[in-house]
């Protein structure tokens, strides 16, 4: 009949050598014949070949009940056959395994060593089609296998197109893998860690729309942090999502940019519509605040313009104003009643106008009592991406151990030094920073000592610094994705100085959840963010500090003996680290914040900077000793008229000027003081006396180094240095030095230009 | 809550220097600072910024006592620095009856801007020119006691009136600050206890005209 093939020998029948299969009907007529290319399962009129090289066989006799049973298993069928007697089954087994392994070695594909082995191997690399699996059915797989499951490297094509290429495990895709299915639009492309056939953990899609999805999966659903950018930049309905995804829906808090309206949504969504506290900025300038149901503002909310108006009110959708409330002009008058209508095409007003009785004078947009209150609280939002961390970590574990986080710290640095050896091929230089960078966290600082010295801190530190830095590390894949979220909110659209006060809150929670990151590898560290004193390992205060109890007691412990110390927190470890990162979009809002204002100082300070030196020196009231011009002061009259530029105080207004180069607070505040350090000595290198500064001298000295410094965002500096420093410096020397700078920037603006 | 009491037991106050350009307000701190430190304690900016540890009674106490242009011009910068203050130093200069005024000025002004919480001394400095006084003893510690405020007289030539002056205001201070506390426990809640105890937005950018920022 059909299996007639010149090249096939019949090996073995069950006619000759009985074999049952058990429990089969009795009507049922099974035949197995053995050949030399395959096995033959023959039922009534029906049968079926398996290739020798997809069968693996095992003996199952010890089972009491069922004697002389061999388990045959391919990739889609498990028969269990018996045999009349332990020799018929012996007789059976062998050769079946003979045949196997000549099969194999047809092949070519096993090694040659393997030929003195009695049983086949277990991991086979065979093609094979499948013909039933309701998953794969039609798709050939090439690759290895696994008594009888797709087990390892392999590859599977189907005949309708589709690819996947990739890691197997129990049948079933699992490890990295890359799916690829042909769409009439085009190709859509499935990347990333597949767990049970499904994406699971991280991956991407590229679909063929020319969307991309690149975040967390559960069960081949977008779940978790994801990014989803739709369509082409420009073109219809672009609009790229970040945030939280459940079960391939917008779930949990997220910002929603839509590119072509010009219009960005922060707030909460639930089954793939904006729904519960929200805010929404327009690219004309409009602010919006308030409860979303359904992809809608409804009900009570805020709305601000750029030019100052707000309306406290009732809304029906964006823009759409409707039932009671209350509109406040820039001009401070204020009408109260019913609305109805949208704010760019009309309004009709039944309600009272109050005419304000003082005159609002303001360039900067005005705080508003119910401003960010309608808002998602910072603390809430992101929480898919720490909880990622903190999961990965052992964080939810009950029993929190450092030594297991740090475990799963080595896998990944390990799995990062494969990446890069990958990657060596392609740029050999950036393969070498990060190999080094790697290398670097090798050396891990001792974490669970119980004691925090000074010594222990810098190198917690130092450590902390590179951990940040290289992506294959968990806070570094950490610090990345809250770079990606803050970017994605306050660039474009987001750059808008209404969202400034979001953006600073938002910040003081990634430190505040970094912290707990942190303090899971280090838990020497202080368990709570305030200011805590730490001594050098010597002294004797560093052991009278409990770790965990760590609290204010330590501030400001009797210091009567004057050890050194230093103050440390959660921000003064985590600033330096994070902002960098993230300076350039948190500058720019500062910036336009402070817009209007920096602008009218900017004026100031280049007119100021016309005159001379002297000229300059006299208008600020510096007094003449402090001109430091002696000679040109005894030179002759005349000379007086090319009077110096640009030299007096030189070293300090060079010192003041990389204000705009620092990036956190304290790097700034650093440089504040390194101004006042360089201005006395420049007084005392020239006067030689013993001489003390009092504020009458200092202030209009210091005043001139800020004219000459020439800072353009002066404003917007002090501004952040006000919202982000640490509370604790405030009264300190630091404080007392800002405190002056921002008095100098007040002074500037506000003095009356004398002619 | 830059300041106040920490943990109850240590304090940590900032102290305001105001008054007239030639009142000696910067003498006087330096006498109070040359008896007590070394050269090596004098902070970068001297006598314009000055820390001082004291223990009274068991209780740790550490002053931050900022110094201010006294210059007119610079009349309006005085919100910058005296916001947040736990106490302020009145300096005039007994001889010169405007100094006097000057000092009413602030005394106004503080207590507009931060209420009662903050504690004033007022000093009559230069008692070492009691010859060429122009303000009475009586007038002085008659409006000292109408604000609220107490009145020492100081001589920092002399150096006169300057410890008693600090220990006084430290100990008023520290009393302030318990009373605060206690208010707070006993309000808690309000959140009304204290003007630190909240990070008011609206307290003030001083370097805005508007005054409100976010």
């Amino acid at each position: 009949d059909a299996l007639k093939i010149p090249s096939r020998r019949l090996l073995r029948d069950s006619k000759n050598n009985p074999l049952n299969l058990p429990n089969s009907g009795r009507f049922t007529n099974h035949i197995i014949m053995l050949f030399n290319d395959g096995l033959v399962h023959a039922q009534n009129s029906t049968f079926t070949h398996h290739p020798l090289n997809t069968v693996w066989i095992e003996s199952h006799s010890s089972e009491a009940e069922q004697q002389n049973v061999i388990v045959v298993t391919t990739p889609e069928d498990t028969l269990t056959l018996v045999a009349n007697t332990p020799e018929d089954k012996a007789d059976w087994f062998m050769t079946l395994n003979s045949t196997i392994n000549k099969n194999l070695h047809c092949d070519k594909i096993m090694r040659q060593n393997s030929s003195e082995r009695l049983t086949p191997p277990l991991i086979r690399h065979v093609t094979y089609t499948f013909t039933k699996h309701c998953q794969y059915k039609d798709a050939r797989y090439i690759g290895f296998m696994l008594n009888g499951k797709m087990h390892g490297q392999g590859e599977l094509v189907w005949s309708d197109g589709r690819t996947y290429y990739g890691k197997f495990g129990q049948g079933l895709q699992q490890g990295h893998g890359k799916y690829t299915i042909p769409t009439e639009d085009g190709l859509e492309i499935q990347e990333g860690n597949w767990k049970d056939g499904m994406l699971n953990g991280y991956g991407t899609i590229k679909y063929a729309t020319g969307d991309i999805y690149k975040g967390y999966f559960r069960n081949g659903m977008r779940y978790g942090h994801g990014i989803y950018n739709e369509g082409q930049h420009m073109s219809h309905s672009a609009s790229i999502f970040i945030g939280e995804w459940v079960e391939d829906k917008r779930h949990g808090y997220g910002v929603q940019d839509d590119i072509l309206k010009g219009e960005k949504y922060m707030g909460m969504w639930q089954d793939d519509y904006c729904n519960g506290k929200g805010v929404v900025v327009t690219l004309d300038g409009m602010y919006f605040e308030g409860n979303f149901v359904y992809g809608k503002l409804t009900g009570f909310g805020l709305m601000l313009t750029d030019d100052n108006s707000c309306y406290e009110g009732e809304f029906q959708g964006v823009t759409q104003l409707q039932g009671k409330g209350c509109l406040t002009l820039p001009s401070g008058d204020k009408i109260q009643g019913v609305f109805n209508g949208s704010w760019n095409e009309g309004l009709k007003i039944n309600g009272m106008f109050n005419k304000s009785d003082h005159v609002l004078a303001g360039s900067k947009p005005k705080s508003h009592i119910m401003y960010g209150k309608l808002s998602v609280p910072a603390d809430k939002k992101w929480n898919e991406i720490f909880k990622h961390t903190l999961a990965l970590l052992g964080y939810l574990d009950s029993k929190k151990n450092p030594n297991k986080a740090w475990e799963v710290v080595a896998v990944r640095l390990t799995q990062g030094q494969k990446v890069i050896k990958e990657l060596e091929r392609r740029s050999p230089s950036k393969a070498r920073t990060l190999s080094s960078s790697l290398e670097s966290l090798q050396t891990i600082p001792p974490y669970n000592t119980g004691v925090l010295s000074i010594e222990s801190y810098h190198k917690i530190l130092q450590y902390l610094t590179k951990a940040f830095d290289n992506p294959y590390h968990p806070a570094g894949n950490l610090i990345d994705s809250i770079v990606d979220v803050f970017r994605a909110a306050y660039i474009g659209i987001g750059a808008h100085p209404r969202l400034l006060h979001h953006a600073v809150q938002e910040i003081k929670s990634y430190v505040k959840r970094m912290y707990v990151v942190v303090r899971l590898l280090f838990p020497d560290l202080p368990s709570h963010t305030g200011p805590v004193h730490i001594y050098p390992e010597s002294s004797s205060k560093t052991k009278g500090i409990p770790t965990s109890t760590e609290s204010a007691e330590n501030f400001l412990r009797n210091d009567s003996e004057e050890e050194p110390y230093e103050v440390i927190s959660a921000a003064s470890l985590l600033y330096p680290i994070l902002l960098p990162k993230i300076y350039p979009p948190l500058f720019d809002l500062y910036a336009l914040y402070n817009d209007k204002d920096d602008e009218q100082c900017w004026e100031r300070v280049t007119k100021l900077n016309r005159q001379g030196d002297m000229a300059l020196m006299a208008y600020l009231g510096i007094e003449e000793r402090f001109w430091l011009m002696k000679e040109i002061l005894l030179q002759d009259k005349s000379q007086k008229l090319s009077a110096p530029r640009d030299q007096c105080y030189a070293s300090a207004v060079e010192t003041l000027q990389q204000l705009s180069t620092a990036f956190s607070p304290i790097e700034k505040l650093k440089v504040i003081e390194k101004t006042f350090e360089e201005i006395t000595e420049t007084v005392q290198a020239s006067l030689k006396d013993d001489h003390v500064w009092c504020m009458d001298d200092l202030f209009p000295i210091f005043q001139f180094v800020v004219v000459r410094a020439k800072i353009r965002h002066l404003g917007a500096e002090v501004h952040m240095i006000d919202d982000l420093m640490e509370s604790h410096l405030e009264f300190g020397e630091l404080g007392m030095m800002f405190t002056t700078l921002k008095a100098c920037y007040f002074q500037i603006q506000n003095e009356k230009l004398r002619h | 809550m830059a300041g106040q009491s920490v943990g109850g037991r240590n304090y940590n106050f900032k102290c305001v220097l105001l008054g007239e350009g030639c009142v000696g307000k910067t003498s006087l701190v330096l006498r109070y600072v040359e008896n007590k430190f070394n050269d090596k304690h004098i902070t970068t900016l001297q006598a314009s910024f000055l820390n001082k540890k004291l223990n009274i009674g068991g209780k740790r106490v550490n002053i931050s006592i900022w110094d201010t242009a006294g210059q007119e011009r610079f009349h309006a910068l005085g919100p910058i620095y005296y916001r947040d203050s736990n106490g302020a130093i009145l300096v005039y200069d007994i001889t010169d009856e405007d100094s006097f005024q000057k000092v009413k000025n602030w005394v106004k002004e503080l207590r507009r801007m931060l209420g009662q919480d903050v504690c004033l001394c007022i000093v009559g400095n230069k008692v070492d020119l009691e010859k060429d006084r122009h303000v009475t003893v009586a007038e002085a510690e008659e409006y000292a006691a109408s604000v609220g405020a107490r009145h020492f007289h100081t001589s920092a030539k002399l150096n006169r009136g300057i410890e008693e002056l600090f220990l006084d205001l430290s100990k008023n201070m520290i009393t302030k600050a318990d009373d605060n506390t206690s208010k707070k426990s006993s309000s808690l809640g309000s959140g009304a206890g204290s003007r630190r105890s909240v990070i008011v937005v609206d307290d003030e950018q001083p370097t805005q005209k508007s005054g409100g920022c976010c």
